[in-house]
């Protein structure tokens, strides 16, 4: 991962502290592809003074692939200490496929609407948030999109990249529009040496742990396996 | 489909993926080979030639 020391005192190690933590906190992506761009913007709006309104702060992201056509990034709300029925009727409210949601019990990807099963687990995620560290929760996030983008993109698998939202004044913003930050980016490189070297070293297993890789399209395990025999 | 590397020496994950996943069998075995070797022009070639990607 690239990261600077700007990121040690960004959303991430923030987020990190509620993922690490006991406390609750829910994730909602803000993205509806049926309806028009300003009809989703004045809802995200409406979210946004929703949850401030019910007296929780929240982080503003965006996150999403990088792909043909640039970033297809899509906004999200991390939100600290919302209980899961709280999140829970925001998604069925804004009509979103699911939401995330962490407390006591577990840390799920919910049903909001009536295709995804209202309130239904759809997927679980690690609870525990020993050993985790700030270098993680952009993987994490990465997992977190792909399961709630997961209606919209079948089947692809870009790079990932996430940006938090800078706070500008109210006239900044009615003027150049809102101001985003990069703080994650997937790092795809994959040393070409390294690769030549696993290639000629790599046990039958390995190599077909390369090939499996390279078939399911899964750039992480692979660039762990070749880097592996580099170590 | 990225559409340039921008890094000497290093290439994308997903673009070797794309390159395996678009090779013909022979084409396949040329990659392997010149990785293997640490061939970086035949390894730029056969980039160029199979994605049409100008690596530095």
């Amino acid at each position: 991962m690239k990261f600077n020391s700007y990121l040690k005192e960004s959303s991430l190690s923030r987020i990190l502290t509620h993922i690490k933590g006991n406390n609750n906190f829910g994730v909602i992506l803000f993205f509806r592809k049926e309806i028009p761009d300003k009809e989703n913007e004045d809802n995200y709006k409406e979210l946004v003074s929703i949850v401030r309104s019910m007296g929780y702060g929240f982080i503003p992201l965006k996150g999403g692939y990088i792909g043909d056509e640039g970033f297809f990034a899509e906004k999200s709300l991390f939100i600290p200490n919302i209980k899961r029925k709280e999140i829970i009727d925001l998604g069925i409210k804004y009509n979103q496929f699911s939401v995330i949601h962490k407390n006591d019990n577990n840390f799920a990807l919910i049903g909001t609407n009536k295709a995804a099963g209202v309130g239904k687990i759809l997927d679980t995620f690690k609870t525990d948030g020993k050993g985790i560290d700030v270098d993680d929760v952009g993987d994490m996030f990465k997992d977190f999109f792909s399961s709630l983008l997961k209606e919209f993109h079948r089947n692809k698998k870009f790079l990932f990249r996430m940006d938090e939202k800078i706070e500008t004044s109210m006239y900044y913003e009615k003027k150049h529009g809102a101001k985003w930050k990069n703080i994650f980016m997937e790092n795809d490189e994959l040393d070409f040496h390294k690769l030549s070297k696993f290639m000629n070293e790599a046990s039958e297993e390995q190599m077909s742990l390369y090939r499996q890789y390279i078939k399911e399209q899964k750039p992480k395990e692979f660039k762990n396996l070749v880097e592996s025999i580099n170590d | 489909m990225i559409k340039e590397a921008v890094y000497k020496g290093n290439l994308g994950t997903m673009e070797y993926f794309q390159l395996i996943q678009k090779a013909s069998k022979k084409e396949e075995k040329e990659i392997e080979k010149a990785v293997k070797e640490g061939d970086w022009d035949t390894y730029k070639k056969l980039v160029k030639k199979i994605l049409g990607i100008n690596l530095k």
